[in-house]
């Protein structure tokens, strides 16, 4: 069975919009670690259409920088139902009976499929009770600026469950959450 | 010496922080509904014990004075008996024991002449306006969190979008009872 892990950069106001312009200083040997550890055990991305949109159109032409190779040869997934072509190297969409898909897809052999983003969407696996795990590695700053946040308001409850957690010297969390199964 | 300003609050993990305890909501008590266990109680005392005063504003009052001058034990006592100050132009006569009004309408004056008269911590749980405008105002030294692991969707939020970027120090983090994270930062240098 395949794990679906989504990975977030979040500040302590729940920011997660443009992680380039407050992360960096938290960056430390620990939190490479964690983020290795993440992907060692990956050999899949899924994404929404957002981020799909914003990806295909850098990594093809950047195929030089760090993760360049790896992210454009990696298998991904697409959620969308108004993408009909998916361009990019190993991509492909998945719409209609998108639970359903998703589904099929964990019960496959194979590694983790990891997302790094689309807030969206993974508010949508949780409640379909679809993810794994909500890794959350937690800034000690308040960004604020009115920026998108992890959690908008409005939206419907979901329990969880603390799989792990862990402090790193940076004031960093390092959360696992799963949505809870009773 | 000057008073340090603590803030409290329990929050779910997407930042609510919205009636705790049973006040009028969409999830009435659903702090309740999470074990934090013995050590998260007794973070909460210890929490508690070391404030030398409340500050808070007026739905908080409301809340807490129909509530503890009917209870007993040590959690209760001490609220009972610690100076509480009011942010609020509307309440008068607070019959809760030992009660102050801050009444001018303008808290952010009030609150740093209070830091600079007083020493040892003013504690502020709830209080959801009253904190916004601390943090807004740069008075907080310190915020409690104790976060239950629950996406609630909706609810007043501890941090609302404010346009100020503020970096925070982790002073202490430890898991109380089933998943409970008890966080305390404290403001950087």
């Amino acid at each position: 069975m395949r794990k679906v892990k989504s990975n977030f950069f979040v500040s302590l106001d729940g920011v997660v919009e443009s992680p380039d312009k407050w992360h960096f200083p938290y960056f430390n040997e620990e939190m490479g670690a964690a983020v290795g550890a993440g992907f060692a055990t990956t050999d899949a991305l899924l994404m929404g259409r957002v981020l799909y949109d914003e990806w295909a159109a850098y990594w093809p032409e950047h195929a030089d920088q760090p993760f360049g190779d790896v992210m454009n040869s990696i298998k991904k997934y697409v959620v969308s139902s108004s993408l009909h072509a998916a361009e990019w190297e190993n991509s492909e969409i998945i719409s209609g009976d998108v639970a359903q898909k998703l589904t099929d897809i964990k019960a496959q052999d194979g590694g983790d499929i990891t997302m790094s983003g689309s807030a969206t969407t993974v508010r949508w696996l949780l409640r379909e009770g679809l993810l794994d795990e909500l890794n959350l590695l937690v800034h000690p700053i308040v960004v604020g600026d009115g920026m998108a946040r992890l959690f908008p308001p409005d939206e419907p409850s979901i329990p969880l469950e603390l799989l792990n957690a862990q402090t790193f010297k940076s004031g960093v969390l390092n959360l696992s959450y799963a949505a809870a199964t009773d | 010496m000057a008073a340090r300003i603590v803030v409290t609050e329990f929050a779910s993990l997407d930042g609510v922080m919205e009636a705790p305890g049973g006040e009028p909501f969409k999830y009435p008590g659903w702090t309740f509904e999470f074990d934090r266990g013995d050590d998260g109680n007794q973070f909460k005392l210890d929490e508690t014990r070391q404030s030398d005063a409340l500050l808070i504003g007026r739905r908080t009052y409301e809340s807490f004075a129909g509530a503890w001058p009917q209870r007993e034990g040590p959690f209760a006592d001490k609220l009972n008996s610690m100076p509480k100050f009011v942010v609020s132009t509307t309440l008068k006569d607070p019959e809760w024991n030992n009660t102050t009004v801050l009444d001018s309408g303008d808290a952010t004056t009030q609150v740093r002449k209070l830091k600079e008269e007083l020493d040892g911590d003013l504690q502020v749980p709830g209080s959801h306006r009253l904190v916004q405008e601390l943090i807004e105002s740069d008075l907080v030294d310190q915020i409690n969190l104790m976060v239950f692991p629950v996406i609630l969707g909706t609810g007043k939020k501890v941090f609302e979008e404010k346009p100020e970027r503020r970096t925070l120090r982790l002073k202490e983090s430890k898991v109380v009872g089933d998943g409970v994270l008890v966080l305390i930062y404290e403001r950087t240098a």
